[in-house]
């Protein structure tokens, strides 16, 4: 990566103004996806001044509420993985996704808003997030959940501010995935969710999977589907086909469709079997 | 770009380019236990400690590290003669270019916990690649390293 001018805003609308006042104006969070690509920059807004940094408590709109309690976390876009991977506040789920996303220097640079906004199809975060119904705050435009997002991407450019997760109160969840080596990208990974207050509902999100169009410039792979458990859940071989249905999986260098498929129906399998002892707690 | 750096307790101060890395600029001031290596952040080589926290630098912008704290391990010249000396006993050893990067990423794991167990050592360490010893060296020296810790400073 080359960069032939660097600036550093004085707030976010300041990184606004020059991010649509430039043609190729690039934001950088933590830099680190940035770094690997080979192309010049002729103007990059460097994020890591603005106060996006940090997680704090807020009131949950009206619509949350019948899911969450009065509360919700949000996560500053430029908060590091391994601020998430050590902030006892946060939902398992979220700090067990990043725990071995390569070494803690990688951690301590790369954001949760440089995740969120490269979509990377291998990623491990953007997984737990699909399964946590986060819900991503911009600055222009507004509050996006982050499966639209996922799927659409945004039709003009803006700035991640934020991102909204439910406290560790309002859900349960687990997130697993299978590396070949333990800091490598997964080869497919599961985040399943439950929710408190409607313990029968579980939110299930397969990424890596890695979806069939060309794996870098695959923008979204996660898939995401809400589904009703009854009580009497059978977590039988037929359940977890049934689950798997809603996935496609696909074929690249690293791993074969049939591979992943048998892989997520492992991961699923052990989820299941969390999610049910979380039942007798 | 004016860049201002604290570098192991010494005042810098000199012009960077905006793509500049810590890397090259730390080797260009003499700081040669920064290694390069990967030059990806993968391999760990070329840790550092930024105001405290570990990080790679072959993937820092100098510019970004304007006006804070750097710590290589020639500012850790005591905590790298004790470590060493479990290295050297247990023979970890070969060519010992990982080594720097593996006693920063100890320093700031140290920072973090003061006891860790081997368990949250191997987590921390799985960031820094070695293609020689095959891991099982460093451990030992390291759990044998921590023993004498909990002794001296229980
Ligand atoms: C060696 C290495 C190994 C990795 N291994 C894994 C792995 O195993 N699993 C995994 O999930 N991930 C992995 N990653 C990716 C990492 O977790 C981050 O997702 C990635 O580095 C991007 O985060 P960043 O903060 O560096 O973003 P940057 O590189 O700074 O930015 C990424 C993109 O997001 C845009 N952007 C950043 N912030 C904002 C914002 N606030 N608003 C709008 N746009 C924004 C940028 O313009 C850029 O297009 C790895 C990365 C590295 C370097």
């Amino acid at each position: 990566m080359r960069i032939t001018e660097l600036y550093k805003p004085m707030d976010v609308q300041d990184a606004y103004e020059k991010l649509i006042g430039q043609k190729k104006a690039t934001l950088m969070a933590g830099g680190m996806f940035l770094r690997l690509q080979k192309r010049t920059l002729p103007l990059v807004i460097d994020l890591s001044a603005l106060p996006l940094k940090g997680i704090e408590t807020i009131n949950a709109t009206e619509k949350d509420q019948a899911v969450s309690g009065c509360e919700r976390l949000l996560i500053g876009a430029m908060t590091s993985l391994r601020e998430i991977e050590m902030h006892p506040a946060l939902p398992a789920v979220l700090r067990e996704s990043v725990a071995q996303i390569a070494g803690v220097a990688v951690r301590n640079m790369a954001t949760i808003g440089g995740s969120v906004m490269g979509r990377y199809p291998f990623s491990d975060i953007n997984t737990a997030l699909m399964a946590l119904n986060a819900t991503l705050h911009f600055y222009i435009n507004g509050s996006v959940p982050i499966s639209t997002f996922m799927s659409e991407g945004l039709q003009e450019q803006d700035i991640l501010i934020g991102i909204e997760v439910p406290t560790l109160e309002d859900v349960r969840g687990t997130y697993k995935a299978f590396k070949v080596v333990y800091t490598d990208f997964p080869l497919v990974n599961v985040a399943v969710c439950q929710w408190p207050r409607n313990p029968e509902h579980l939110t299930i999100a397969i990424g890596a999977r890695p979806g069939r169009a060309a794996i870098c410039t695959h923008a979204y792979s996660n898939a995401n589907v809400n589904v009703n458990v009854n009580e009497s859940t059978d977590l039988g071989e037929t359940q977890v086909e049934a689950l798997l249905a809603h996935f496609t999986f696909g074929d690249d260098y690293r791993a074969s469709e049939a591979y992943r498929r048998a892989l997520a129906k492992a991961l699923i399998s052990d989820c299941l079997l969390e999610v049910e002892q979380w039942k007798s707690l | 770009m004016e860049v201002t750096l604290m570098i192991n307790g010494d005042h810098f101060q000199f012009a960077a380019l905006p793509d500049e890395v810590l890397v090259d600029t730390l080797r260009k001031l003499g700081f040669k236990s920064v290694k390069r290596g990967c030059e990806t952040a993968s391999c760990g080589v070329c840790n550092i400690l930024l105001d405290g926290k570990l990080v790679p630098a072959c993937a820092y912008l100098t510019v970004r590290a304007d006006h804070r704290e750097i710590t290589t391990l020639e500012g850790l010249q005591e905590q790298a003669r004790e470590i060493g000396a479990y290295i050297i006993a247990e023979g970890v050893e070969q060519c010992g270019y990982c080594s720097p990067g593996h006693m920063m990423a100890i320093a700031a794991l140290f920072k973090e916990i003061a006891h860790p167990t081997l368990e949250q050592i191997k987590h921390v360490l799985a960031g820094n690649l070695c293609r020689c010893s095959g891991y099982e060296g460093q451990h030992r020296a390291l759990t044998a390293y921590l023993s004498h810790r909990k002794e001296v400073s229980p």
